[in-house]
């Protein structure tokens, strides 16, 4: 129990260390970001008001401060309209306590808004789009998990084959392939050289419109060659995770046991070897999470998928800083409570990991 | 002896495509056909051709030339023109003035005899190449290709010096004192590998400008959390060790002890680990140039050359792409392989062999 709060508590601190990271990187190293919001158009006294608007006249200490209120699930908010805090906007759930000067309340994380899209809130336009990402990781995953662990395992049965060697030099070049460039040549080949045999587009979403623009449908055939692509790098790393942790696995006194009982090779590698090797490919979860989620700004930029990966590059074109932090922070945030489960979940699959400690 | 040639077969051929691509970036401006600085002679007429490409061109004396480049300072940053190109279908020359077409026009154009440049027979027609064909300004691809060989070189060895620079210390220093000093270095660790490193490379080069240098230094910056991590746990390991207690009770410092006993025990996996990171590095840099924050033109990048010509697929011009896409592909394969092989090297398990 202790023990749990140690960790939970440790979480939120590097979860702090992101987000004020973040904070520095943003919002202290660039220039003047009244001037980025406004283009051209900046005579003296807009500039002013966005800066009030905005906070960016406060000294650095205070916008900061500002800021992790803003992020923070329970927080005060001014009821003056006119403040950098103003409780309008926020995404309130439940208000504590009301006060004339302003509210005490919990809210989802508020991530501002947008510079460019007409001060739309960064929380919706994050919204909107982060499903798509959802279902395109998620695909990717599953197929790289499949794909990965049947690999690893093939190839670790007879090592030194030409198969093991052959799967080997075919996953590390999945990890050599730029994501950009993978998602080119399939997109090419197979969305426009070869698509009257494929059947597949070469870009589009997951909601379409249809043909007359008057109802929305879920085009499940634009998944497919995103979700590919995507799957590719973390397939190449789960494959060499799987092999390398299997090969170890074999060597084990239990498995000679196995051997000895006169098991067929599939049920020692399927019952005996293999939930002893995942352990690796599990624990380096946020590795292969990690390279595919920046592989999805390439593949989602070059498909034309509507989320995340897609948002920041447009984001990053139009330099509406609000926006990347906010896909920035939701993506650290995923990764920083990727790892906490990561440490649960292997101390319960390996009961070393407890008598250590 | 044959055992080990077959072992690290493919770390062989790995060292020796790193090598080649190690030469043609030291001698880039010695072996590309154009070794203008930035191979940047654009013949907006001759955009997109196709590999093979030979034409005529005569070489109109430029109105002030420019020095001629010393030999050194041309290998390092490109020989300035002495000429300019203007690519033609038909010259005659008649009577001290020469009359002729450019390419893709019909108007016919003349040049006194005197303002060109001729070769060594006499000849004002100069053929040209271009094996690869040219990209969407005209400029000759292979010559591109064989320049930006230089940036993934410079970037791999910037990155992966910043990050011993900064990982190595850390991590001695975390792995041998333990205790705040560790938990602060893991904590930094945690929260820098939190966010993915194509994110924090494009936050860093937000606030620090666009431009190659800045991508190197970020590249750097993120690089570091892997060397530090590998150290801190080797040096942990090594710690426990009886040639490293047998120090600590000779009275030794920690400096000298850190220097002498766990330093070189360190340095395995820190090379495998800069191998990795080499790669790491190249992929990460053409990323950035895909998307437009790596080099600013005129510098080449193979990151840059795939971004400026993948819409040419649809036109059935591949080649465009598929050139700066191999090499990055090769290298980075080579690296990767590079490091697998030392990793088989220094493993014990697998000395035996």
């Amino acid at each position: 129990m202790r023990k749990n709060l140690k960790n939970t508590t440790y979480t939120f601190s590097v979860l702090l260390g992101v987000v004020s990271l973040v904070f520095f990187l943003f919002t202290v190293l660039p220039g003047d970001p009244a001037r980025m919001m406004l283009d051209q158009r900046e005579d003296s006294e807009t500039l002013e008001a966005v800066r009030k608007k905005h906070g960016f006249n406060l000294p650095i200490y205070q916008q900061y401060l500002w800021f992790l209120n803003d992020l923070s699930p329970i927080g005060w908010h001014s009821s003056d309209p006119e403040h950098v805090s103003a409780h309008q906007n926020r995404p309130v759930l439940v208000v504590f306590y009301k006060a004339s000067s302003g509210h005490f309340l919990l809210k989802w994380p508020h991530l501002r808004e947008s510079f460019q899209q007409q001060g739309q809130r960064v929380n919706s336009i994050i919204g909107r789009v982060l499903p798509n990402t959802i279902i395109l990781a998620l695909a990717a995953m599953t197929l790289a998990l499949i794909l990965g662990i049947t690999l690893g395992v093939i190839s670790s049965i007879r090592p030194g084959s030409i198969l093991d060697h052959t799967i080997t030099l075919v996953s590390t070049l999945g990890m050599s392939v730029p994501s950009f460039l993978s998602a080119i040549a399939i997109a090419y080949l197979f969305g426009f050289l070869w698509s009257s045999y494929t059947g597949l587009p070469m870009n589009g979403t997951l909601v379409e419109w249809d043909d007359w623009g008057e109802s929305k449908r879920i085009a499940w055939e634009n998944l497919i060659l995103p979700a590919f692509t995507l799957g590719i790098r973390p397939l190449a790393v789960i494959t060499q995770l799987t092999r390398s942790s299997m090969l170890e696995v074999w060597q084990q006194d239990y498995m000679r046991t196995a051997r000895a009982k006169g098991l067929t090779l599939r049920q020692q590698a399927l019952r005996h070897a293999l939930p002893n090797a995942l352990n690796p490919v599990i624990t380096s979860a946020s590795g292969w999470l990690a390279s595919m989620l920046a592989g999805a700004v390439f593949v989602e930029y070059i498909f034309g998928w509507n989320g995340l990966g897609k948002l920041i590059v447009e984001a990053l074109d139009t330099l509406d800083l609000p926006v990347v932090m906010g896909c920035v922070l939701i993506i650290a945030t995923f990764f920083v409570f990727i790892n906490f489960a990561v440490d649960i979940i292997h101390a319960k699959l390996d009961p070393r990991i407890k008598e250590k400690q | 002896m044959k055992r080990i040639l077959q072992t690290y077969s493919l770390g062989i051929v790995a060292i020796g495509v790193i090598f080649t691509f190690a030469f043609m970036a030291v001698f880039a401006y010695g072996v590309s056909p154009d070794n203008s600085p930035y191979a940047n002679q654009m013949h907006i007429q001759l955009a997109t051709q196709p590999p093979g490409t030979q034409i005529s061109v005569l070489h109109k004396k430029l109105a002030s030339p420019s020095e001629k480049t010393g030999l050194l300072q041309g290998l390092q940053s490109g020989f300035s023109l002495e000429y300019e190109e203007i690519p033609v279908t038909i010259a005659e020359k008649d009577s001290g003035i020469i009359r002729y077409e450019v390419i893709g026009s019909t108007l016919s154009k003349s040049i006194s005899a005197n303002d060109v440049i001729y070769d060594k027979s006499g000849n004002y027609l100069h053929s040209r190449v271009f094996h690869l064909g040219t990209d969407r300004y005209g400029r000759d691809l292979l010559s591109r290709l064989i320049v930006a060989s230089r940036v993934s070189f410079v970037i791999g060895f910037i990155a992966v010096g910043i990050s011993l620079l900064i990982g190595l210390p850390l991590g001695l220093l975390a792995g041998f004192y333990g205790g705040w000093i560790d938990r602060i270095v893991m904590w930094l660790v945690n929260v820098v590998w939190s966010i993915p490193g194509l994110l924090l490379v494009i936050a860093l080069t937000l606030a620090l400008g666009k431009g190659i240098f800045q991508v190197f230094i970020a590249i750097g910056l993120t690089m570091w959390v892997e060397v530090a991590r590998i150290v801190r746990g080797q040096v942990k390991s090594l710690r426990e060790r009886p040639y490293v207690e047998v120090a600590k009770m000779m009275g030794f410092s920690s400096g000298k002890i850190i220097w002498g006993q766990i330093l070189p025990g360190v340095l395995h996996p820190v090379i495998v680990v800069s191998a990795a990171n080499f790669a790491t590095a190249i992929l990460l840099e053409s990323g950035l140039s895909f998307l437009g924050y790596g080099a600013q033109p005129p510098l080449p990048t193979w990151g840059g050359m795939v971004k400026d010509h993948w819409p040419y697929l649809l036109m059935g011009k591949a080649y465009l792409v598929l050139w700066p896409g191999l090499c990055i592909l090769l290298l980075v394969l080579s690296f990767m392989m590079l490091g697998n092989s030392m990793r088989d090297f220094t493993d014990p398990r697998k000395k035996s062999l």
